[in-house]
């Protein structure tokens, strides 16, 4: 199965359940890549410089805040470490609310939480606790580098950490506009609500979210499909890392020094040799000319 | 201009996909003087010559003729075996009157007619076998400019107008040919020692496959480069254009730029992108 996003504990009180943090979501999205149509090649980004153009390095990458436009604040890597909650890998319940008092727009992504190691009597305990008195936890965890707030709820036999939005991050609807008032104020009749209630009774059914499918990814899966089936496709080409010659790394070495040695190597050849010369003394020195050509076929074959 | 060089038969179609004329190709060459002669003038200078057009067949001329004009000035220099008469220009005169003679590329030595054989420039041509990224060979360029840059040269860079991209270093007069010969050979070499999955130094098509050839063979006495601002004579009428390091960075082909393009950099540019590297004086390295 898949590994835990991180392995900690579920606090509440002065309670520990150790827990392991399950993805509860499975991405089925195409994903693709790009191509320059003209040869077919991937399309790589490079990070440049907007004023230099020139690439940079990951290492001189420091994040920043545009405060106003083109104006900026650099955030030392500290203030945004100081920033997040020294929360570590734990959810830490401060609170048990109704769970039906949790609007459906707060919730935004589920995780499964496994028990840990001998951790299942109190897994289990809060599970059932919770079945009854149909109350979630509400707490903060901490995901990779940021601090969500996430509700834990049961589900048969699991116990859900369910992340939830912040009121700040939703949109009031009042915002919008919206009728209001009572079925009076818009003249409905009690005919128009039977004859409503009827309609919604003819379709309904019991939720089946299996019965729904994505029509549109299926879809693009067979034009997929079917285009490899008629060889329009683009071959992989050999690795280049499998033929690199076997002194590949050796990046490390100063480049002066092999420059240096590499000038040395000439001045035994006798350099400063005027053209002509070099062209008589290849005539007349067999010797010297068999360094050469040694040279050049051991370069060919590298 | 006192006199302005004749051109005969001026709308005989030089480039016949970019729809260019020989007017239009000397109107160019007259446009971009301001930048390109600094570098032409009074070098050694070999011509690509398409009489009928690039649709015809073009010929490499390094010799001079008297039938090229009266402002083309001719230099007799030793060769092999012998010695033979080079040509040079000195002004735009001199241009005109080689494109009157359908000349569209300009190739220089890297030294001057007053001490032809000690070279003021090292010129290193990347040269990108078929399917190399050209991200690959900006890389190749900023890495040879790297290299350059540690052993004490200051290097600028051109685009070829065809696949390759120069990198060029001026050097203080003084080491003959040979010298800077062995020192750019040594320097390929050495780039060759450190990445040989990149690069490659030696001319071999064979050898060449997904590797980026640094052609370092032009640092020899007789050897040419084509100048900057020069045109080529291949479709599109591209053009060899010096840049700056940072525009590099923002160009998507080593023929980026044809004529139509680079006379409207010309007329934009505010100075010689390679202003800087008149006032460099800087030795070959010999002892590193």
């Amino acid at each position: 199965m898949a590994r835990p996003i991180w392995t900690g504990t579920l606090s509440f009180g002065l309670l520990n359940i150790p827990v392991k943090l399950m993805t509860g979501e499975r991405r089925v999205d195409l994903s693709f890549r790009m191509l320059d149509s003209r040869n077919n090649a991937p399309i790589r980004y490079e990070r440049v410089n907007a004023e230099t153009g020139e690439e940079v390095p990951w290492k001189e990458i420091v994040k920043a805040f545009e405060y106003d436009k083109g104006s900026y604040v650099v955030l030392e890597e500290s203030d945004i470490a100081n920033a997040s909650s020294d929360h570590k890998e734990s959810v830490d319940i401060d609170s048990f609310v109704d769970i039906e008092a949790i609007g459906p727009e707060f919730f935004e992504k589920p995780y499964v939480l496994e028990p840990g190691k001998k951790a299942e009597k109190g897994y289990v305990l809060l599970r059932e606790v919770l079945k009854r008195t149909g109350q979630a936890g509400v707490g903060r965890v901490v995901i990779r580098t940021r601090e969500y707030l996430a509700a834990v709820v049961p589900k048969d036999d699991a116990l859900m950490l369910l992340i939830l939005r912040f009121a700040q991050e939703l949109v009031d609807p009042a915002d919008y506009k919206l009728p209001e008032g009572s079925l009076e104020k818009w003249k409905i009749t009690t005919r128009e609500i039977d004859m409503a209630k009827q309609l919604i009774e003819s379709m309904s059914t019991e939720w089946k979210p299996e019965q729904y499918k994505d029509d549109f990814r299926e879809r693009l899966s067979k034009v997929i499909e079917d285009r490899v089936k008629s060889k329009n496709i683009v071959r992989k080409p050999a690795a280049d890392e499998d033929n690199l010659p076997a002194d590949a790394a050796t990046n490390v070495i100063d480049f002066a020094d092999l420059l240096k040695r590499s000038l040395e190597k000439k001045g035994e050849k006798g350099s400063a040799k005027p053209a002509p010369a070099k062209k008589a003394a290849k005539k007349a020195g067999p010797a010297k000319k068999a360094t050469t050509a040694r040279k050049r076929t051991g370069r060919k074959s590298a | 201009m006192a006199t302005t060089p004749r051109l005969t038969s001026p709308d005989k179609v030089v480039f016949p996909d970019a729809e260019i004329t020989k007017a239009d190709v000397a109107d160019y060459y007259r446009a971009v003087s301001r930048w390109m002669l600094p570098e032409l003038v009074k070098r050694p200078l070999s011509l690509v010559r398409c009489p009928d057009g690039i649709a015809g067949s073009c010929f490499f001329q390094k010799h001079h003729a008297d039938s090229l004009g009266e402002h083309v000035g001719s230099i007799t220099l030793k060769e092999v075996a012998g010695q033979g008469e080079y040509l040079y220009v000195e002004n735009l005169d001199g241009v005109l009157e080689l494109v009157q003679m359908n000349s569209l590329e300009f190739h220089v030595w890297g030294s001057h007619i007053d001490d032809v054989d000690r070279p003021d420039r090292l010129v290193f041509d990347l040269d990108p076998d078929e399917g190399i990224e050209w991200n690959a060979l900006k890389a190749a360029a900023r890495d040879v400019r790297d290299r350059l840059a540690e052993v004490g040269l200051r290097s600028w860079v051109r685009l070829s107008g065809g696949k390759g991209v120069h990198v060029v270093a001026p050097i203080k007069v003084g080491p003959d040919w040979q010298q800077a010969k062995d020192f750019c050979e040594a320097f390929a070499d050495s780039m060759v020692a450190r990445a040989p999955e990149r690069y490659i130094a030696t001319a071999s098509k064979a050898a060449r496959e997904g590797l980026i050839f640094i052609d370092w063979l032009r640092n020899a006495r007789g050897a040419t480069s084509v100048t900057s601002w020069s045109l080529r004579a291949r479709p599109g009428a591209t053009v060899a254009m010096p840049l700056t390091w940072e525009e590099l960075g923002r160009v998507r082909q080593a023929g980026a730029f044809d004529l139509h393009k680079a006379l409207r950099r010309s007329r934009n540019l505010k100075r010689d992108p390679w202003h800087a590297m008149a006032r460099v004086r800087q030795a070959l390295p010999r002892d590193i």
